[in-house]
């Protein structure tokens, strides 16, 4: 038999609970100074501790999340509002101004994606986001789907209520059928007198119109409501069970942060969603312009911003990972103005790269093991 | 959540074993309620430990190499040290796993022949080693490639070997998914024949981690390999193998398997209540069935979860994570008895939790 051998190091057992090892590691001075901004001291150096990456964190969460679930939620109420006027008498004006709310409330949804957790994600098995967006699910187009269930309740007898939405599944509601019911008509075409004439000839499209964006209005509310008042009626507020680390599976907030924005753009190159989503209203581009600004915000904070990602990593000395991601953000840009699908997926590529080794190892935030496939 | 008879948390202590990363090293820990862990350094990654089911007296916990490996040690896990290691015989690579068998005389090792440009390059075996000594007594064929998790069947005499199914790169340590055969087999333990072999219907889906019931179901966590499928839809990642020896999925709605992310890390069932649970870090959750009725029960979200085992003592599943946590499951209900909950803060547990061992206080 083998001999025990001599041990080697032991491991430190003293430990500290809530000690962020490798934050504290690397606790480095900045060049940075601070203007005067939320408590901070002016000309108070800026270093990468818990604290600051907690105000950025704070800063991230009141500066872009909830106003864009604000935003969202406000987008689609004027929807509804939109709807209920243009079915009031439809015509080809009020037709543009509903297609005009569809597609304010598609962009700010675009906008959120980046944050697909708490109230949006507050079920594992039905997500209310998937109601929203049922490509987010894994890029799948029910487009045919959609028409099928919109020609069909157009024409046939049952009551267009509450509850017939409510029964609805995910591939047959959200911005895809709203699209698909506000830009084009039943033969699939997308002249604005075409599609009103079908409405005229048919009220009870009109109908599904308002119960699609009604169910619509009341998934954003929802998740609105769940960031700033009341999450899964537990009375309290995501936005502050949140930022007190009392997440769903116990992620670190910032470690939940990273990785949903990590995930979305993971989501944007593999399922080739430049190609496939707000195809009928051919705004796929704003949209993608829009969720890449809202995750830049993650990393660059707004123009007032001082305490945010971008100036921890320096803080850090991480100017080089830095540089990295804001080239990768200008590369996104660049294939977005130049409409180039290929760039833009590499762009997204390189920064789903970024935020899963650059931006966590810039500050020092473990995301966790990266448990390999085979073990 | 109750205590199971006999058993009394006030006078006893439990401990499981697990592989552990801290900051840039690798070790194994032993942890126990209100204790704090007793970790050491090993010079490699470790993963899967096993308990001898005749030396409980000793504590000792074998802790196996990560894949592809050359070291299997043996620990303490009451003082957590070392009492042995072996290592792999030329040619082999271990594979991550082992068992022993009833008597506690010998131990079962997953390996598989590591010798590029020869026929038998990337072939399954099972070592078999004295326990006592380590020597290699015998080494036979598990049928198909990438032998990952194996158990001691409850008849004693059978091994159940969970064969991944990919071939090996040159380089022993990536796969090739491109040709896969993976399969769940049987194999007597003292003759090395194959007396049972099942597949399923997926090519894709390797079949790696096992747990089997009080009642000789096994059930089988799976990871899909998506590099080398052509389509996005969701496979299922959860199989057992019944005692009527029906072998099939266990059935979830399609966003538990989206959300698992074709990887389901690890899984053990509680014997009062033939409730199975199975991990997936990257879906940060666990997901709980009973496996009699196939039904799916319910899940509980925890970041980067993998490592599940039974808490005796507290009648209920241990989850473990990459944060260093241990979280008390309750299997019927899947919620957390908040009370027992553990952090080392300065420990990453890696994949597996061992079984528990139970010693008297003082």
């Amino acid at each position: 038999m083998n001999k025990p051998k001599t041990l080697l190091h032991r491991f430190r057992s003293d430990s500290v609970h809530g000690e962020k090892r490798l934050r504290n590691t690397a606790t480095i001075l900045l060049a940075v100074l601070l203007t005067a901004c939320g408590g901070e001291r002016k000309n108070d150096p800026l270093i990468l501790t818990d604290d600051t990456l907690n105000t950025a964190l704070t800063r991230i969460i009141d500066q872009t999340v909830i106003p864009s679930v604000e935003a969202f939620s406000r987008d689609a109420d004027a929807l509804v509002v939109a709807t209920s006027d243009f079915c009031s008498g439809p015509d080809t004006d009020g037709l543009e101004q509903v297609q005009s709310a569809w597609e304010k409330s598609t962009t700010s949804w675009y906008r959120i994606l980046p944050f697909l957790f708490g109230p949006p994600d507050d079920n594992l098995l039905t997500p209310g986001y998937l109601f929203i967006d049922s490509l987010r699910q894994r890029g799948n187009d029910y487009t045919s789907t959609v028409r099928a269930e919109i020609n069909e309740s157009a024409s046939g007898s049952e009551s267009l209520n509450d509850a017939y939405f409510d029964r609805l599944s995910f591939t047959k509601t959200g911005l895809l059928a709203l699209e698909v019911a506000l830009f084009e008509d039943a033969s699939e075409s997308t002249s604005d007198s075409d599609i009103v004439a079908g409405f005229i000839a048919e009220p009870r499209r009109c109908d599904y119109l308002k119960g699609l964006s009604n169910l619509q209005a009341d998934y954003a509310n929802k998740f609105h409501q769940g960031w700033v008042s009341d999450y899964q009626n537990s009375g309290e507020a995501y936005r502050e069970r949140f930022l007190r680390g009392a997440t769903d599976d116990g992620s670190a907030p910032l470690t939940l942060l990273l990785t949903s924005a990590q995930e979305h753009l993971n989501y944007l190159k593999q399922r080739t969603v430049a190609d496939q989503a707000g195809q009928i209203s051919g705004i796929s581009w704003s949209l993608m312009q829009a969720s890449i600004e809202a995750t830049e915000a993650i990393v660059e904070g707004d123009e007032s911003t001082v305490v945010t990602l971008a100036s921890l990593m320096l803080a850090a000395q991480e100017e080089s990972a830095l540089l990295s991601v804001r080239d990768n953000f200008e590369r996104a840009y660049e294939a977005i103005n130049d409409a180039s699908n290929l760039d833009f997926y590499t762009a997204a590529g390189l920064l789903d790269g970024n935020f899963k080794r650059e931006i966590p190892d810039g500050l020092a935030v473990e995301l966790g093991i990266n448990f390999s496939d085979g073990d | 959540m109750g205590l199971s008879s006999g058993a009394s948390s006030d006078t006893q202590i439990e401990y499981w074993g697990s592989a552990v990363l801290s900051e840039d090293q690798t070790g194994f820990a032993s942890v126990s309620r209100n204790q704090s862990a007793v970790p050491e350094q090993t010079v490699f990654r470790g993963h899967g430990v096993c308990l001898n089911p005749a030396g409980k007296e000793s504590h000792s916990a074998l802790m196996m190499a990560r894949r592809p490996g050359s070291e299997g040690i043996l620990f303490n896990l009451v003082t957590g040290q070392e009492s042995g290691r072996f290592r792999a015989l030329p040619e082999r690579q271990f594979q991550g796993h082992a068992c022993y068998s009833a008597d506690g005389t010998e131990i079962y090792v997953t390996q598989t022949v590591f010798s590029p440009g020869s026929p038998d390059h990337g072939k399954g075996m099972i070592s078999v080693r004295d326990a006592d000594s380590f020597n290699q007594l015998r080494e036979f064929e598990s049928g198909d490639p990438e032998p990952h998790e194996v158990l001691l069947m409850p008849d004693g005499i059978h091994i159940v070997v969970a064969n991944g199914g990919r071939y090996p790169g040159v380089d022993g340590r990536s796969n090739d998914a491109t040709e896969m055969s993976s399969s769940l087999v049987l194999i007597n333990s003292t003759t090395g024949a194959i007396t049972e072999r099942y597949t399923l219907d997926e090519p894709k889906a390797s079949i790696r981690h096992l747990a089997i019931s009080a009642q000789g179901s096994v059930v089988v966590a799976l990871q899909v390999q998506r590099q080398a499928m052509n389509d996005s839809a969701p496979r299922p990642l959860a199989a057992v193998l019944t005692e009527k020896r029906h072998f099939d999925y266990l059935p979830a709605p399609e966003n538990l398997w989206l959300g698992a992310h074709d990887y389901m890390g690890s899984v053990a069932v509680h014997a009062p209540t033939g409730i199975a649970c199975m991990t997936t870090p990257k879906g940060n959750f666990a997901a709980f069935w009973h496996v009699t009725s196939k039904t799916l029960l319910g899940y509980f979200q925890m970041h980067d979860v993998c490592g599940v085992s039974v808490s005796t003592l507290h009648d209920c599943f241990v989850l473990s994570n990459s944060a260093g946590e241990l979280r008390f499951i309750d299997p019927v209900s899947q919620q957390e008895n908040t009370a027992l909950r553990q952090s080392y803060p300065n420990l990453r547990f890696d994949n597996h939790l061992s079984q528990p061992v139970i010693t008297l206080k003082g």
